[in-house]
């Protein structure tokens, strides 16, 4: 197999190559797993050697409001995992980031709705977790603080079934550095 | 000086005479050689091992009159930073290759027909369709057959860009995150939404062509 010049792929990458290449590379990125662990490898590599990027940190409702929602997070790692897709592993460290490890939500059918429990693990002690939940869009349904590592959705909020609801945990340590568990989804039956 | 070049592959590729010529490879290399390093210790994972890759990666970059370097075109769009960490990768895989011969998974023909068979059954499970049955009969056999091609036709009836994603998402196990960085997507939202709006059509494609669903 051909596989995708480097001139091309370098283009690429950037997000500079001429639209009339793109199907032609994408086409090709497709049916290459060689091409796309390249494509995948040297944006890692570019990301790393650039350092950590100053953006703003925007927690709890303001980041989260509105379709066109996003976050972005100054000095943490996303460990994105996804109770409705397949599990995934965590993504690269692209910036020096410290993660709230969750714990798969817990759902259930009590009588004619579902209720869903939040878990994730310790922090440290005396810490307060702001937990937010949105819709599919984005839009903000609830939120809350807490000492606690769980929460119970409240009966206000109607989760639907076959809904797609967003959750994110986010705290700040005691030596002020944030920490978040990124966004996580959260698939009704 | 050529314009558009950073100036050490300028003055390096203008072609003059020693003693300049190898103060402009060394200028070049104390520029470049630690993205090169970083590069190859990402391929090799061996601190030694790196550094006898780069000592390839130079040699190949130096061979020829900087051949290789001459094909970075200024009029391009990419960076040289993007470029040439592209070239030392393959290099340093080329390096790695010699030495510890060809890996498995190198895109026989037998195994990109495996590899469609898993996404399209990656695919299937995801999006909840006929659960292929388990077990051994050759009428099972025939029944997982068919989904997997019905499913194959689906995605190949994706536009492109929609179809990578699907490989992403569940050839190449990359988390959201990381789509959302390698296409530029505005947040994760958006990747997440693409992605159940594709499998949204997979399906619909199915169910057109008469697979049903668990409710069906």
């Amino acid at each position: 197999m051909t596989h995708i010049p480097a001139e091309r792929m370098s283009e690429y990458v950037d997000g500079v190559l001429p639209p009339d290449q793109m199907t032609l590379v994408e086409t090709h990125l497709a049916e290459c797993l060689e091409c796309r662990t390249e494509v995948t490898e040297v944006s890692r590599l570019l990301s790393m050697r650039r350092g950590p990027r100053r953006r703003r940190t925007i927690l709890g409702l303001s980041a989260i409001a509105g379709a066109a929602l996003v976050i972005l997070v100054a000095t943490t790692v996303f460990n994105e995992s996804s109770p409705q897709l397949s599990p995934e592993r965590a993504g690269p460290a692209v910036e020096q980031l410290r993660t709230v490890r969750i714990a798969s939500p817990a759902l259930e059918r009590v009588e004619d709705r579902w209720t869903a429990r939040l878990r994730w693990e310790s922090e440290g002690p005396d810490l307060t977790y702001r937990v937010t939940l949105t819709d599919g869009s984005g839009q903000s349904l609830w939120t809350t603080q807490t000492t606690d590592t769980a929460v119970e959705i409240p009966e206000a909020v109607d989760l639907r079934s076959g809904g797609v609801y967003f959750w994110i945990i986010d705290v700040t340590l005691p030596s002020g550095e944030a920490a978040t568990s990124g966004v996580q989804q959260l698939q009704v039956p | 000086m050529t314009p558009g070049l950073p100036s050490e592959l300028s003055f390096l590729l203008d072609g003059a005479p020693a003693p300049k010529s190898d103060q402009a490879w060394s200028g070049f290399l104390d520029r470049y050689s630690r993205l090169i390093i970083f590069t190859a210790r990402s391929v090799t994972h061996d601190r030694d091992e790196a550094m006898d890759a780069y000592v390839f990666v130079a040699e190949a970059l130096q061979r020829d009159d900087y051949r290789t370097l001459r094909a970075y075109s200024a009029d391009g769009t990419a960076s040289f930073t993007t470029w040439l960490t592209v070239v030392a990768r393959r290099l340093s895989i080329e390096y790695r290759r010699k030495r510890l011969g060809r890996s498995r998974g190198d895109g026989a023909p037998s195994e990109k027909l495996e590899m469609r068979r898993r996404l399209a059954y990656l695919v299937g499970s995801e999006i909840d369709m006929v659960t292929i049955p388990s077990g051994q009969s050759p009428e099972h056999d025939l029944l997982r057959g068919e989904l997997v091609d019905r499913l194959n036709v689906a995605l190949d009836r994706l536009p492109v860009a929609d179809r990578l994603l699907i490989v992403r998402r569940f050839e190449d196990e990359l988390s959201v995150r990381e789509i959302a960085n390698l296409t530029g997507s505005r947040s994760v939202y958006h990747v997440y939404r693409r992605l159940n709006s594709i499998l949204k059509t997979v399906r619909e494609d199915l169910e057109s062509g008469g697979v049903e669903g668990p409710h069906g």
